[in-house]
């Protein structure tokens, strides 16, 4: 038979097939098909599924590690692959964020496996919701244009929300689920309007023409010495949409809240994964979108980053809960990796660098300090900061790697942090105009403000007495405990031999360079 | 000149820490054998470093960095991990060496509450390699990460071994401490930016060496003023000088004894060694210019160190003022940029750590006995434990500056030194300063025979007269403090065994137009800072 | 001249329904005030001849989102007023409304200050697209969507997949009872609520009281009963976590 009669074949226009190599794209199907599996497994199997589902999840984010490494292994003679007309980039930071991802994933997994098993927590759907935030993740690290990074962000938030709200019979959980949902939509709204605003402005989504076109006014076409009005606006608000993801102050309200409310597990993927996605996604647009506006990002960036170390700082003092305490300290240490954004106009290069290796270490200690805290709660119960009264003299390996996460964060050496730290003073002072030293004063009486909590954290579990003299030690369950030693061979490893880690960080993505 | 030997620092630095790893996987309940690793690891490395550093050092060229090596570390900021020792760190690592053996000794069979020896040992050894590692660092931030991983081991020893005051004292040494370090490594990295060779070529390079060949040449006046305050701020807390010294009094009253012993031994002079090692190689025209605030804060400590001594009614805390009064002497050496003065800080500083070591060793045994370090309830001393009570007499003479005694030629030296201080630092200020020295030994010795007399001399009050528990040094004390004894007499009575160690090594470091006279100055054409001052010109 | 009364007629009908939205006291009136938002919404689009855009306007958000709020709203009964006096934190509005003045201020003082054109170039000076082709406007989104955006596209997909999931595992009800909060926060909370709660319940019956005394005992009764029905119903509601707690 023959259908072009009744179909108007001959009227259709040829469809222009996009190419896509499947390469490229494979860590973003694995994830998905993992995803679906989950799902599949759980639909068939039911409850007897339960037992393999954190497991089936792990092993999807190891099996996804595959194709970044190849993708690795081939960037050196395929250079970047990019698709759809640059909206989407394979190129060394987009790797080294994915691997990132991944890898802290997977240790949120195995934080994971024992507290949602042992508790009253819908399984199966908890793995799926983590691996798509994942996926959000490992989608936003290679977005090079604003609808494909507001289609990722809205992939790795939505999970997050339900995540949050995980502990459904708990009044707190709902609330920081509720709570980090509607500030999330804000932040969401405001950023799409700047995002509007940028569209209007240039016609184009594609970063790099974003990019070329804020460099030059869009009628005379003449190149712009300063900003106009309406780019600083849409600049400004695109910004600050994902400086409420990064809980940058004065955007950090929903932080606290939502930290302590949160599963501890989830709490961990939020500090650390949705973070650094936020971050990802800032550093794109600052280096790939904006850079032509380094005039608007730069002063922005410096008052963010300054509020956000100086809030942080001062309230995380008083904190009397240890998730709340990591809470303030992350809109500290968001601060701290802001830092560089502000001089980013002049020293790129040093910036992103200083970046990424935060991130990679930051990723690492901050994990390893919720595993910590997660093991404590086991037998306390409890995540007030008193609950860690005398942690060595019942769990001292507990002890012991909660003080090298916390010195740390502290960014003391000889562990992991110092360098993370020190990259940051090294892209501010290599700056080196007043403003700059300026903003590496605040960091360096940051960083003695922040010590003060830290230590304070360190003395409890070695100088203070167990709460009623319970002595009993805490059993680790396995899972648990190989995300102890991941997190702290990583955090002593990124200390000792910083080379190691600034190898693979030291990465490119400035536009057009 | 090469030498083959390039392992010899590395393993001096690192061997510590091995053994420190090791026992951490030994369970905590075999404590003897922690002990004996402990002293094993201590002793051994005393005994053969001391050995290998006496044979094998050349002594002709102690103004030559030797057993150097120099390998890649991270590469990104091009900073190197390069070790080496001239004549100005030998006396410190040797009194490292020295130290912490002793001080394993001394706690052998009393830990302080609660106990746990593996832990503290594990922290000594942690410590000894921070120590050892700034003392050879020849990078800046190799150093600064050496410099500050002797915090942690300090705070952690001070917090859960120390007194009823130990979490306000160790947390305000740390943070004072770190202050200081964030603001040194801010200087560190601006130093790496501005640094331009004669050509106008960026050197970029932590490299101590090369760095003090570079001497600042190229550097703006404010420039060089901020980047040698930003050291300031890293090593003067550390030394501590005025007024950046309260952390110091709080932490050693609240350290258990062999925390003090170390901090004082060693520890302070960490900071020292930056000011010789750093800050005024580096940068020499700025440090001319800082150097009367430098002389001016070193007098004022030594005054308000005396004075507060002569305020304390606790004797472990007058001997941390005595600490802050004689590293004022050192700091006074070093403020006047000379050959003469330096060579004296350096002096100072083995003297003070030996002395004030012993003096904190015998302070934390009597606190053992009586239980209380209030100099009023103490007494006869000299009754009750005679050859301890002779020990600590010993102890004060020599730090009140005894001729023929170790305390003297760190003391007097560094006074002399400001008679005649460097080219362009004004001689009218500090011959002021030298007279106002002067007059701090004659507090020194007032507030030292005034602690002897109430401790040691005497009657033995009436709450401690009967007591069982005091008793006279045992022989693990006798074994710890020997050896300090012994060096404290032969350095008194040979002190060209430091100084002509060290001359070669400070003349080196110090910038040709600083110490240059008459036609050699002349030939050198130095900056106008460097300009003579002499008195009443 | 029509598109320009076309225009202010549809604008004013957008924001009349906008404030309608906020100001309505019953969450019906108020997914009907969001109806006429977008159906002058559609409107303007199909002004600026982007027609698609208008359907999907009217299919899904009208037609169907406002439909499903509807829905919502009507089966769990919420439809009546609710107090909205009592601030959750005191000084809440104030700051609120401080803050999106000034947001208002800056918005209008940028877009004003700005160049003739508004953001520059790009203004649309025809559909997208040729209307008298077949290369039309939905054609040419179309040949957008599944080219240049395909990713993102079926990254959206993916996304509504999850929405839905999680949609169901939020909306599953769970046996057993409410975790415990920890008491200190729940005390706290609850009584500086009740405080709040009695204070505005006094003070409407002080109002009744003074009403009444003026002779307009209708309405003030009205109120006084529904202050004093939410009362007890909070009461209830602290009995309840108490208990559990």
């Amino acid at each position: 038979m023959d259908f072009s009669a009744a179909l108007p074949v001959a009227d259709v226009v040829a469809f222009n097939r996009p190419a896509i190599d499947w390469h490229a794209a494979s860590p973003e199907l694995i994830l998905l098909g993992f995803g679906a599996l989950l799902t599949l497994v759980d639909v068939i199997f039911l409850d007897r599924a339960k037992q393999y589902t954190a497991a089936l999840a792990g092993i999807g984010l190891l099996v996804t590690m595959v194709p970044i490494l190849t993708l690795a292994n081939d960037m050196s003679e395929t250079g970047p692959r990019v698709m759809f007309d640059g909206a989407y980039v394979i190129d060394e930071f987009s790797l080294i964020m994915k691997a990132i991802f991944i890898l802290s994933g997977y240790v949120v997994i195995l934080l994971s496996t024992n507290y949602i098993a042992e508790g009253d927590y819908w399984e199966s759907e908890y793995y799926g919701l983590m691996l798509s935030a994942i996926l959000g993740m490992v989608v936003m690290a290679s977005s090079r244009d604003l609808i494909s990074i507001f289609v990722a962000f809205e992939l790795l938030s939505i999970p997050s929300y339900m995540l949050a709200t995980w502990k459904k019979r708990s009044l707190e959980s709902n609330e920081a689920g509720l709570k980090y949902y509607l500030m999330g939509v804000f932040a969401s709204a405001i950023m799409l309007y700047g995002m509007s605003l940028l569209f209007g402005a240039s016609g184009e989504t594609i970063l790099t023409k974003v990019n070329a076109s804020l460099s030059s006014d869009p009628l005379t076409g003449e190149s712009l010495s300063s900003s106009t009005p309406v780019l600083t606006l849409a600049v400004i608000f695109v910004i600050v949409g994902f400086a409420f993801k990064v809980s940058a102050a004065p955007f950090h309200n929903w932080a606290p809240d939502t930290y302590s409310g949160a599963p501890i597990p989830v709490t961990a993927f939020l500090a650390v994964a949705s973070k650094i996605a936020g971050f990802v996604a800032l550093v794109q647009l600052v280096f790939v979108g904006f850079y032509a506006r380094a005039d608007v990002f730069q002063p922005l960036m410096w008052i963010l980053a300054a509020a956000s170390m100086i809030i942080g700082n001062l309230i995380a003092l008083r904190q009397t809960d240890i998730v709340r305490l990591m809470a303030y300290s992350g809109v500290a240490q968001a601060g701290f990796i802001l830092a560089p954004l502000a001089v980013a106009g002049d020293v790129g290069d040093q910036a992103l660098a200083s970046i990424v290796s935060y991130l990679a270490i930051y990723a690492a200690m901050n994990l390893g300090a919720f595993a910590v805290i997660l093991a404590a709660a086991r037998k306390t119960g409890s995540t007030s900061i008193e609950s860690m009264n005398g942690l060595f003299s019942y769990a001292p390996g507990l002890a012991v790697a909660m003080t090298i996460f916390m010195f740390a964060l502290a960014g003391i050496p000889p562990l992991g942090g110092w360098f993370a730290k020190f990259q940051i003073f090294f892209a501010v002072v290599e700056q080196g105009g007043t403003w700059a030293i300026i903003l590496g004063v605040l960091l360096a009486v940051n960083s003695v403000i922040a010590l003060y909590y830290y230590a304070s954290v360190a003395r409890r579990i070695w100088a203070d007495q167990a709460p009623d003299g319970d002595l009993t030690p805490i059993r680790i369950p396995p899972s648990l405990g190989a995300a102890l030693v991941l997190t702290v061979v990583a955090t002593l490893v990124f200390g000792f031999l910083p080379g190691a880690v600034s190898q693979f960080t030291d990465v490119g993505l400035i536009a057009g360079g | 000149m090469n030498y083959d030997n390039d392992w010899f620092l590395s393993v001096l630095t690192f061997t510590p820490l091995v053994g420190a790893l090791v026992m951490m996987l030994i369970p905590k309940a075999d404590e003897a054998f922690h002990k004996a690793i402990a002293l094993a690891v201590s002793g051994g490395l005393f005994l053969f470093g001391t050995f290998y550093l006496l044979t094998e050092f050349d002594f002709d060229n102690s103004g030559e960095m030797q057993f150097n090596f120099d390998t890649n570390w991270i590469s990104v900021i091009n900073s190197r991990y390069i070790v080496g020792i001239d004549g100005m760190a030998l006396p410190l690592v040797l009194l490292t060496l020295l130290v912490v053996p002793l001080c394993v000794i001394y706690s052998w069979n009393h830990f302080p509450e609660p106990a746990n020896p593996k832990a503290m040992l594990i922290l000594i050894l942690i410590l000894e390699t921070g120590m050892i590692g700034t003392f050879v660092a020849e990078d800046l931030i190799l150093f600064f990460v050496f410099f500050e991983v002797v915090l942690l081991p300090m705070f952690f020893m001070i917090a859960v071994w120390g007194g009823p005051d130990r979490r306000y004292a160790s947390l305000k040494f740390f943070l004072y401490t770190l202050f200081g370090s964030a603001l040194m490594i801010l200087a560190f990295l601006s130093l790496f930016f501005l640094a331009e060779d004669s050509a106008g070529n960026s050197l970029r390079t932590f490299d101590i060496q090369a760095l003090t060949e570079w001497g600042g040449a190229n550097l703006t006046r404010t420039a060089g003023l901020l980047i040698f305050g930003g050291m300031f701020m890293g090593f003067g807390i550390k030394v501590p000088m005025f007024p950046f010294h309260t952390w110091l009094p709080d932490a050693h009253t609240q350290a258990p004894t062999v925390g003090s012993v170390i901090l004082a031994a060693v520890l302070l002079k960490l900071g020292t060694y930056g000011f010789i090692r750093i800050a005024i190689p580096i940068l020499p025209q700025a440090a001319v210019v800082w150097a009367p605030w430098i002389g001016l804060l070193a007098v004022i400590g030594i005054i308000y160190g005396a004075l507060g001594c002569l305020a304390q009614t606790d004797m472990k805390r007058l001997i941390a003022f005595s600490s802050v009064s004689h590293m004022g002497f050192v700091m006074l050496g070093i403020a006047t940029l000379t050959t003469f003065g330096i060579n004296a800080a350096v002096f100072g500083m083995v003297a003070h750590g030996l002395i004030t070591g012993i003096l904190f060793f015998v302070a934390g045994s009597v606190k053992d006995r009586y239980h209380t370090l209030e100099i009023k309830r103490l007494g006869g001393l000299l009754i009750q434990a005679p050859r301890m009570g002779w020990i600590l007499g010993f102890a004060t003479m020599a730090s009140l500056g005894l001729p023929g005694l170790a305390g003297f030629w760190g003391e007097f030296p560094a006074i002399l030194a400001a008679y005649n201080p460097a080219n362009g630092v004004s001689e009218t200020i500090f011959r002021t300063y030298m007279v106002i020295a002067a007059v701090g030994t004659v507090l020194a010795a007032g507030y030292l025979l005034w602690l002897l007399q109430r401790t040691a001399f005497g009657e033995p009050s009436e709450e401690f007269a009967n007591d069982p528990e005091i008793v006279d040094a045992n022989k693990f004390e006798y074994v710890a403090w020997a050896p300090m004894l012994v060096l404290i007499v032969v350095l008194g009575i040979f002190p060209n065994l430091i100084f002509k160690t060290s001359d070669a090594a400070v003349e080196k470091s110090l910038h040709p137009c600083l110490i240059a006279e008459g036609d050699d100055l002349a030939a050198l054409d130095c900056p106008a800072v460097f300009d003579v001052e002499v008195a009443g010109g | 001249m029509v598109e320009i009364i076309v225009f202010a007629v549809c604008a004013a009908i957008v924001l009349v329904g906008a404030v309608g939205v906020i100001a309505a006291r019953n969450p019906v009136h108020s997914a009907l005030f969001l109806i006429q938002t977008l159906f002058g919404m559609a409107v303007l689009f199909i002004s600026l001849e982007a027609h698609f855009l208008a359907a999907v306007q009217v299919v899904v958000y009208a037609g169907a989102i406002v439909i499903l709020f509807l829905f919502v709203i009507m089966l769990l009964g919420v439809d009546q007023a609710e107090d909205l006096n009592i601030e959750p934190i005191v000084g809440q509005r104030f700051i609120a409304f401080i803050v999106g003045a000034a947001t208002f201020v800056l918005m209008v003082a940028t877009l004003a200050g700005s160049s003739d054109a508004i953001t520059g170039q790009r203004q649309a000076t025809g559909p997208l697209g040729d209307e008298l082709t077949d290369n039309n406007n939905v054609r040419e989104l179309a040949e957008a969507l599944f080219t240049d955006y395909v990713f993102a596209f079926e990254a959206t997909a993916i996304l509504l997949t999850i929405a839905v999931v999680g949609a169901v595992v939020l909306a599953k009800r769970t046996s057993g009872e409410m975790l415990p909060v920890p008491q200190n926060t729940l005390e706290i909370r609850e009584a500086d609520y009740q405080a709040r709660v009695d204070a505005r319940a006094a003070e409407l019956e002080a109002n009744a009281a003074a009403a009444a005394e003026a002779g307009e005992d209708g309405s003030a009764e009205a109120s006084s009963a529904a202050a004093s029905d939410d009362d007890t119903a909070d009461d209830e509601m602290a009995d309840a976590e108490g208990g559990d707690a």
